[in-house]
Protein backbone atom coordinates (compact mmCIF):
# COMPACT_ATOMS: atom_id res chain seq x y z
CA UNK A 1 0.00 0.00 0.00
CA UNK A 2 1.39 3.34 -0.97
CA UNK A 3 1.90 6.17 1.46
CA UNK A 4 0.21 9.51 1.04
CA UNK A 5 3.34 10.91 -0.51
CA UNK A 6 3.34 8.09 -3.11
CA UNK A 7 -0.23 8.76 -4.15
CA UNK A 8 -1.31 11.24 -6.72
CA UNK A 9 -3.13 14.06 -5.06
CA UNK A 10 -5.14 16.83 -6.56
CA UNK A 11 -3.48 20.15 -5.92
CA UNK A 12 -5.31 22.33 -8.43
CA UNK A 13 -8.53 22.88 -6.52
CA UNK A 14 -11.54 23.48 -8.71
CA UNK A 15 -13.61 25.83 -6.66
CA UNK A 16 -17.03 27.27 -7.41
CA UNK A 17 -16.70 30.97 -8.31
CA UNK A 18 -18.26 32.19 -5.05
CA UNK A 19 -15.98 29.89 -3.03
CA UNK A 20 -12.95 31.07 -4.96
CA UNK A 21 -13.95 34.64 -4.18
CA UNK A 22 -14.38 33.79 -0.48
CA UNK A 23 -10.92 32.24 -0.47
CA UNK A 24 -9.48 35.33 -2.13
CA UNK A 25 -11.07 37.51 0.55
CA UNK A 26 -9.81 35.27 3.36
CA UNK A 27 -6.29 35.37 1.90
CA UNK A 28 -6.43 39.15 1.70
CA UNK A 29 -7.81 39.56 5.22
CA UNK A 30 -5.29 37.21 6.79
CA UNK A 31 -2.35 37.98 4.50
CA UNK A 32 -1.84 34.27 4.00
CA UNK A 33 -1.32 31.99 1.06
CA UNK A 34 -4.59 30.47 -0.16
CA UNK A 35 -3.26 26.93 0.14
CA UNK A 36 -2.37 27.61 3.78
CA UNK A 37 -5.93 28.75 4.48
CA UNK A 38 -7.36 25.61 2.90
CA UNK A 39 -4.98 23.49 4.99
CA UNK A 40 -6.14 25.25 8.13
CA UNK A 41 -9.78 24.68 7.21
CA UNK A 42 -9.09 20.96 6.74
CA UNK A 43 -7.31 20.82 10.11
CA UNK A 44 -10.30 22.54 11.68
CA UNK A 45 -12.61 19.89 10.27
CA UNK A 46 -10.57 17.21 12.03
CA UNK A 47 -10.45 19.19 15.25
CA UNK A 48 -14.20 19.75 15.28
CA UNK A 49 -14.81 16.04 15.04
CA UNK A 50 -12.31 15.12 17.74
CA UNK A 51 -12.63 13.07 20.92
CA UNK A 52 -14.66 15.61 22.86
CA UNK A 53 -17.20 15.71 20.10
CA UNK A 54 -18.95 12.48 21.13
CA UNK A 55 -19.74 13.98 24.52
CA UNK A 56 -21.26 17.17 23.19
CA UNK A 57 -23.22 15.25 20.58
CA UNK A 58 -24.76 13.14 23.36
CA UNK A 59 -25.78 16.34 25.14
CA UNK A 60 -27.24 17.81 21.94
CA UNK A 61 -29.24 14.65 21.30
CA UNK A 62 -30.50 14.60 24.88
CA UNK A 63 -31.68 18.17 24.48
CA UNK A 64 -33.32 17.34 21.16
CA UNK A 65 -35.19 14.19 22.18
CA UNK A 66 -35.46 13.94 25.97
CA UNK A 67 -38.78 14.72 27.64
CA UNK A 68 -37.27 14.85 31.14
CA UNK A 69 -36.80 18.50 32.19
CA UNK A 70 -33.89 17.65 34.49
CA UNK A 71 -32.08 15.79 31.69
CA UNK A 72 -32.72 18.73 29.41
CA UNK A 73 -31.25 21.16 31.92
CA UNK A 74 -28.16 18.95 32.29
CA UNK A 75 -27.82 18.86 28.50
CA UNK A 76 -28.10 22.64 28.27
CA UNK A 77 -25.35 22.99 30.88
CA UNK A 78 -23.09 20.62 28.95
CA UNK A 79 -23.67 22.37 25.63
CA UNK A 80 -23.00 25.94 26.73
CA UNK A 81 -19.75 27.71 25.87
CA UNK A 82 -17.30 28.92 28.50
CA UNK A 83 -17.76 32.66 28.71
CA UNK A 84 -16.35 34.88 31.48
CA UNK A 85 -19.16 36.20 33.68
CA UNK A 86 -21.64 33.50 32.65
CA UNK A 87 -23.21 31.43 35.42
CA UNK A 88 -23.46 27.62 35.21
CA UNK A 89 -27.27 27.48 35.45
CA UNK A 90 -27.84 30.86 33.93
CA UNK A 91 -28.97 30.03 30.39
CA UNK A 92 -31.26 32.80 29.12
CA UNK A 93 -32.71 30.73 26.27
CA UNK A 94 -36.42 30.05 25.93
CA UNK A 95 -35.55 26.36 25.94
CA UNK A 96 -33.94 26.65 29.38
CA UNK A 97 -36.79 28.77 30.74
CA UNK A 98 -39.31 26.12 29.70
CA UNK A 99 -37.23 23.27 31.10
CA UNK A 100 -36.84 25.11 34.43
CA UNK A 101 -40.55 25.80 34.64
CA UNK A 102 -41.33 22.14 34.00
CA UNK A 103 -38.67 20.91 36.43
CA UNK A 104 -40.20 23.08 39.17
CA UNK A 105 -43.66 21.70 38.52
CA UNK A 106 -42.56 18.06 38.74
CA UNK A 107 -43.52 16.34 41.98
CA UNK A 108 -40.48 15.62 44.16
CA UNK A 109 -39.74 11.97 44.92
CA UNK B 1 -34.89 35.33 12.04
CA UNK B 2 -33.73 36.74 15.37
CA UNK B 3 -32.56 35.04 18.52
CA UNK B 4 -34.77 35.13 21.59
CA UNK B 5 -33.77 35.40 25.26
CA UNK B 6 -35.30 35.81 28.71
CA UNK B 7 -33.64 38.02 31.32
CA UNK B 8 -33.00 36.55 34.78
CA UNK B 9 -35.31 39.20 36.22
CA UNK B 10 -38.10 38.19 33.84
CA UNK B 11 -37.55 34.57 34.79
CA UNK B 12 -38.69 35.55 38.31
CA UNK B 13 -41.90 36.92 36.79
CA UNK B 14 -42.49 33.66 34.91
CA UNK B 15 -41.72 31.50 37.94
CA UNK B 16 -44.35 33.38 39.94
CA UNK B 17 -47.07 32.55 37.38
CA UNK B 18 -49.02 29.29 37.00
CA UNK B 19 -47.14 26.90 34.70
CA UNK B 20 -49.69 27.04 31.88
CA UNK B 21 -49.62 30.84 31.87
CA UNK B 22 -45.82 31.04 31.85
CA UNK B 23 -45.60 28.44 29.07
CA UNK B 24 -48.20 30.29 27.06
CA UNK B 25 -46.28 33.56 27.32
CA UNK B 26 -43.10 31.87 26.07
CA UNK B 27 -45.01 30.24 23.22
CA UNK B 28 -46.50 33.56 22.10
CA UNK B 29 -43.10 35.23 22.50
CA UNK B 30 -41.55 32.70 20.09
CA UNK B 31 -44.44 32.90 17.62
CA UNK B 32 -44.56 36.67 17.41
CA UNK B 33 -40.98 37.83 17.96
CA UNK B 34 -38.79 35.24 16.21
CA UNK B 35 -39.96 36.39 12.79
CA UNK B 36 -40.32 40.06 13.63
CA UNK B 37 -38.57 41.16 16.82
CA UNK B 38 -39.83 44.70 16.34
CA UNK B 39 -43.51 43.87 16.10
CA UNK B 40 -46.03 44.90 18.76
CA UNK B 41 -47.31 48.16 20.13
CA UNK B 42 -44.64 50.44 21.61
CA UNK B 43 -44.84 51.47 25.26
CA UNK B 44 -45.17 55.20 25.60
CA UNK B 45 -43.00 57.18 27.98
CA UNK B 46 -40.09 54.73 28.05
CA UNK B 47 -37.19 54.42 25.64
CA UNK B 48 -35.94 51.31 23.93
CA UNK B 49 -38.39 51.11 22.28
CA UNK B 50 -40.08 48.58 24.52
CA UNK B 51 -42.94 46.64 23.00
CA UNK B 52 -46.08 45.16 24.45
CA UNK B 53 -46.85 41.47 23.97
CA UNK B 54 -50.49 40.45 24.35
CA UNK B 55 -50.90 36.79 25.27
CA UNK B 56 -54.45 36.51 26.53
CA UNK B 57 -55.74 33.14 27.59
CA UNK B 58 -59.25 31.76 27.33
CA UNK B 59 -61.71 32.73 30.03
CA UNK B 60 -60.89 36.43 29.80
CA UNK B 61 -57.49 36.03 31.43
CA UNK B 62 -55.49 39.06 30.41
CA UNK B 63 -51.81 38.19 30.04
CA UNK B 64 -49.18 40.75 29.10
CA UNK B 65 -45.42 40.91 28.61
CA UNK B 66 -42.78 43.42 27.54
CA UNK B 67 -40.02 42.83 24.98
CA UNK B 68 -37.00 44.74 23.75
CA UNK B 69 -35.05 44.19 20.54
CA UNK B 70 -31.29 44.41 21.02
CA UNK B 71 -30.35 45.30 17.47
CA UNK B 72 -26.60 44.99 17.98
CA UNK B 73 -26.84 41.36 19.08
CA UNK B 74 -29.94 40.65 16.95
CA UNK B 75 -31.84 39.25 19.91
CA UNK B 76 -35.29 40.00 21.24
CA UNK B 77 -35.38 39.95 25.05
CA UNK B 78 -38.39 39.12 27.18
CA UNK B 79 -38.12 41.68 29.99
CA UNK B 80 -41.24 41.19 32.06
CA UNK B 81 -44.42 39.12 32.16
CA UNK B 82 -47.67 38.90 34.09
CA UNK B 83 -50.95 40.78 33.96
CA UNK B 84 -51.50 44.44 32.99
CA UNK B 85 -49.42 45.57 35.98
CA UNK B 86 -46.26 44.41 34.19
CA UNK B 87 -46.28 47.67 32.22
CA UNK B 88 -46.22 49.74 35.41
CA UNK B 89 -43.45 47.61 36.90
CA UNK B 90 -41.28 47.91 33.82
CA UNK B 91 -41.95 51.64 33.60
CA UNK B 92 -40.93 52.06 37.25
CA UNK B 93 -37.61 50.27 36.61
CA UNK B 94 -36.87 52.11 33.40
CA UNK B 95 -35.20 55.23 34.86
CA UNK B 96 -32.51 53.09 36.51
CA UNK B 97 -32.23 50.67 33.56
CA UNK B 98 -33.02 47.69 35.81
CA UNK B 99 -35.56 46.43 33.28
CA UNK B 100 -32.84 45.76 30.68
CA UNK B 101 -30.51 42.73 30.45
CA UNK B 102 -27.69 42.84 32.99
CA UNK B 103 -24.02 42.16 32.25
CA UNK B 104 -24.60 38.64 33.60
CA UNK B 105 -27.55 38.16 31.24
CA UNK B 106 -25.34 39.20 28.33
CA UNK B 107 -22.55 36.81 29.39
CA UNK B 108 -25.11 34.02 29.72
CA UNK B 109 -26.51 34.90 26.31
CA UNK B 110 -23.04 34.57 24.78
CA UNK B 111 -22.52 31.21 26.51
CA UNK B 112 -25.80 30.00 25.04
CA UNK B 113 -24.57 30.21 21.43
CA UNK B 114 -24.93 26.44 20.71
CA UNK B 115 -28.43 26.26 22.20
CA UNK B 116 -29.53 29.39 20.36
CA UNK B 117 -28.24 27.87 17.13
CA UNK B 118 -30.28 24.75 17.83
CA UNK B 119 -33.37 26.88 18.43
CA UNK B 120 -32.83 28.80 15.18
CA UNK B 121 -32.29 25.66 13.13
CA UNK B 122 -35.43 24.06 14.57
CA UNK B 123 -37.54 27.13 13.89
CA UNK B 124 -36.33 27.34 10.28
CA UNK B 125 -35.96 23.63 9.52
CA UNK B 126 -39.40 22.83 8.24
CA UNK B 127 -39.81 25.73 5.77
CA UNK B 128 -36.22 25.21 4.63
CA UNK B 129 -36.83 21.51 4.03
CA UNK B 130 -40.00 22.26 2.09
CA UNK B 131 -38.10 24.76 -0.07
CA UNK B 132 -35.26 22.29 -0.59
CA UNK B 133 -37.68 19.53 -1.59
CA UNK B 134 -39.29 21.89 -4.10
CA UNK B 135 -35.89 22.67 -5.66
CA UNK B 136 -33.73 19.53 -5.56
CA UNK B 137 -29.96 20.00 -5.69
CA UNK B 138 -30.27 23.68 -4.84
CA UNK B 139 -28.92 24.88 -1.49
CA UNK B 140 -31.49 26.54 0.75
CA UNK B 141 -30.33 28.59 3.74
CA UNK B 142 -31.45 27.37 7.16
CA UNK B 143 -29.70 29.91 9.32
CA UNK B 144 -27.23 32.68 8.56
CA UNK B 145 -27.30 35.24 11.34
CA UNK B 146 -25.45 35.07 13.60
CA UNK B 147 -22.90 32.65 12.09
CA UNK B 148 -22.48 29.86 11.27
CA UNK B 149 -24.29 29.64 7.95
CA UNK B 150 -26.05 26.36 7.31
CA UNK B 151 -27.81 25.10 4.19
CA UNK B 152 -30.07 22.21 3.19
CA UNK B 153 -29.83 20.45 -0.15
CA UNK B 154 -32.03 17.54 -1.19
CA UNK B 155 -30.34 14.93 -3.35
CA UNK B 156 -32.76 12.12 -4.17
CA UNK B 157 -33.64 10.47 -0.89
CA UNK B 158 -30.80 12.17 0.99
CA UNK B 159 -30.58 15.47 2.78
CA UNK B 160 -27.24 17.26 2.75
CA UNK B 161 -26.54 19.83 5.42
CA UNK B 162 -23.61 22.15 4.76
CA UNK B 163 -22.21 24.11 7.68
CA UNK B 164 -19.68 26.81 6.87
CA UNK B 165 -16.82 26.48 9.34
CA UNK B 166 -14.47 29.22 8.08
CA UNK B 167 -15.55 32.55 6.69
CA UNK B 168 -13.44 35.58 5.83
CA UNK B 169 -10.52 34.05 7.63
CA UNK B 170 -12.32 33.33 10.88
CA UNK B 171 -13.55 30.14 12.45
CA UNK B 172 -17.36 30.36 12.60
CA UNK B 173 -18.40 27.21 14.40
CA UNK B 174 -17.51 25.33 17.58
CA UNK B 175 -17.82 21.59 18.14
CA UNK B 176 -20.84 22.32 20.35
CA UNK B 177 -22.54 24.27 17.57
CA UNK B 178 -21.82 21.52 15.09
CA UNK B 179 -23.38 18.98 17.46
CA UNK B 180 -26.38 21.30 17.83
CA UNK B 181 -26.96 21.38 14.06
CA UNK B 182 -26.48 17.62 13.78
CA UNK B 183 -28.95 16.82 16.57
CA UNK B 184 -31.46 19.44 15.40
CA UNK B 185 -31.70 18.12 11.87
CA UNK B 186 -31.12 14.40 12.14
CA UNK B 187 -31.92 13.63 15.77
CA UNK B 188 -31.20 9.97 16.32
CA UNK B 189 -31.49 9.08 12.62
CA UNK B 190 -28.45 7.73 10.79
CA UNK B 191 -26.18 10.46 9.57
CA UNK B 192 -22.65 10.53 8.25
CA UNK B 193 -20.07 13.13 7.43
CA UNK B 194 -19.29 12.98 3.75
CA UNK B 195 -18.29 15.09 0.81
CA UNK B 196 -20.43 15.70 -2.26
CA UNK B 197 -19.19 14.04 -5.45
CA UNK B 198 -17.87 17.37 -6.73
CA UNK B 199 -15.72 17.74 -3.62
CA UNK B 200 -17.80 20.46 -2.07
CA UNK B 201 -16.69 23.71 -0.54
CA UNK B 202 -13.32 23.83 1.19
CA UNK B 203 -14.70 25.99 3.98
CA UNK B 204 -17.54 23.70 4.99
CA UNK B 205 -18.47 20.46 6.70
CA UNK B 206 -21.14 18.28 5.14
CA UNK B 207 -23.58 16.03 6.97
CA UNK B 208 -25.79 13.69 5.00
CA UNK B 209 -28.66 11.50 6.11
CA UNK B 210 -32.08 10.30 5.09
CA UNK B 211 -34.29 13.08 3.82
CA UNK B 212 -37.22 13.36 6.20
CA UNK B 213 -40.78 13.81 5.04
CA UNK B 214 -42.04 17.22 6.15
CA UNK B 215 -45.24 15.52 7.30
CA UNK B 216 -43.39 13.22 9.66
CA UNK B 217 -40.70 15.68 10.60
CA UNK B 218 -42.13 18.56 12.44
CA UNK B 219 -39.31 20.13 14.42
CA UNK B 220 -41.16 22.11 17.00
CA UNK B 221 -40.74 25.85 17.13
CA UNK B 222 -40.31 25.44 20.84
CA UNK B 223 -37.51 23.02 21.54
CA UNK B 224 -39.11 22.06 24.85
CA UNK B 225 -42.62 21.52 23.50
CA UNK B 226 -43.22 17.83 24.10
Amino acid sequence: MGTVSDQKVQTNLKLAPERALALDIAAAVEHKDKARIVEEALALREELMGREYAKVLQAALALRVSTDPSARLDAIKALRDDVPGATPDGSVTVTAALARLRARSQPTQ
Amino acid sequence: MSDLAVTARCWEDLAALPLEVAEHILEVFVERRAEDPQSGETMKGVGGPLRKLHADLSGGRSIRAVTWYDRRRDVCWLLGAGDHSVYDRVEAMAPSGRHLPTAEDIANFEADAPIRLMERVLRAARPALEAALAAPNIEVPVTNSPPPNAYFRVDGSRLWVRVVIVERGYRQVSDRQLAAVWASVFGTADMTLDYPPDGGAWDSLYMVGPCPSPDAWPPRKLLDRV
